[in-house]
């Protein structure tokens, strides 16, 4: 297609559906990524997602990783990087996890204290059925609750049980995904306060242009001659990738903004 | 779209334009485009059956392999027309 198309840069995104957490964790070693022949799906930690970024720096594609599978493993990265590609993730941001890190950095610089979050998920669309399955959800989840503790310093309420995010599917509401958010925080002489939160949004409404989004930037990071991870997008992730170069990964949405902006910004400075 | 927004444009006045940039993939369990905005419901529904005819008009191309069953013979095949063996 990229040839038909005489385009110059071509990027490969993965929407694939959420994989089951039990078949990411790699046990031993991981497969031999450089021999090609010897890959096969039923191969032990070898996903789709894994496929589809081997595949991409195959055929010399940039690589987004829109779902939160893990798909980045040390050896591919290092085999993109070799290859001078681009590579960004994991786990689109768009709707209550979006609120969540722009909530957060708020209460945390007001001196809240988060004393429990509590967040549920309405959705009834096909990502609804994945998410169904007990092992695939648990990836999702992971996902979703890597954030908070990361911007507040501390695990809120100081357990796991006081942070918990549910999610269900719900064939009536189709694309029209629903989170709820019941946030316990406490304040000035210790009084107790809640938050109450209801998003209604568009699934697909809300990935697509952040997909463009990511397309459009993942082209400008290769025309700046970068190569590997492009740790400036994690404003568009739930959990996003980080390298000991790159330090520990920003999950706060204004900071990530701010180093995004300041990515942008250098492309002027350039020209 | 955040690319899109006053202050993006006022930053970096050298991203790729959206005219520029091809789309390809599909979501396979639909025959065009008409029946993924309608199956999804990602537009309003008189939004969706006012471009209707150049919704159906968007299908999907013909895979890098027709006779390919599936990803590992895909595999297999590059592999193979990557050594200069017959596929």
């Amino acid at each position: 297609m990229q040839r038909e198309q005489q385009a110059p840069l071509g990027v490969l995104v993965n929407l694939c559906p959420t994989e089951p957490l039990s078949l990411q964790r790699i046990k031993r070693n991981e497969p031999d990524w450089r021999n090609l022949v010897r890959l096969s799906l039923r191969t032990p930690g070898i996903t789709p997602s894994r496929l589809y970024f081997r595949l991409a720096i195959e055929a010399g594609l940039h690589f987004i990783n829109f779902t939160p599978n893990a798909a980045e493993t040390q050896a591919l990265r290092e085999l993109a990087e070799e290859k001078r590609l681009l590579y960004c993730g994991r786990d689109g941001k768009t709707g209550q996890t979006f609120l969540k890190t722009v909530l957060a950095p708020a209460l945390r610089d007001r001196n809240l204290r988060i004393d429990g979050w509590y967040s549920t998920n309405l959705l009834g669309n096909d990502d609804g059925i994945t998410l169904d399955n007990d092992d695939c959800r648990k990836t999702k989840q992971h996902s979703k609750l890597a954030a908070l503790p990361q911007i507040l310093g501390y695990q809120p309420g100081g357990s796991s049980h006081c942070h918990q995010v549910h999610i269900h599917y719900y064939p009536p509401r189709g694309d029209a995904k629903e989170a709820w958010d019941s946030i316990d925080f406490t304040g000035f002489l210790e009084m107790p306060m809640q938050l109450k939160l209801n998003w209604l949004g568009r699934d697909s409404i809300l990935a697509a242009p952040a997909v463009l989004d990511l397309v459009r930037l993942v082209c400008y990071g290769a025309s700046l001659k970068r190569k590997g991870l492009l740790h400036e997008l994690s404003y568009f992730f739930k959990d996003p990738l980080s390298t000991p170069q790159s330090g520990m990964p920003l999950h706060s949405t204004p900071d990530q903004f701010k180093k995004l902006m300041d990515f942008l910004g250098r492309g002027q400075k350039r020209s | 779209m955040v690319t899109e927004s006053p202050l993006v444009r006022t930053i970096s006045p050298t991203l790729l334009s959206l005219e520029n940039t091809i789309l390809h993939g599909w979501d396979i369990k639909q025959d065009t485009m008409f029946g993924i905005a309608q199956s999804l419901s990602i537009a309003p529904t008189n939004s969706i059956l006012e471009t209707k005819s150049d919704l159906l008009a968007l299908s999907p191309r013909i895979p890098p392999r027709e006779n390919s069953q599936d990803i590992d013979t895909w595999i297999l095949k590059r592999n193979g027309s990557h050594c200069g063996l017959a596929t």
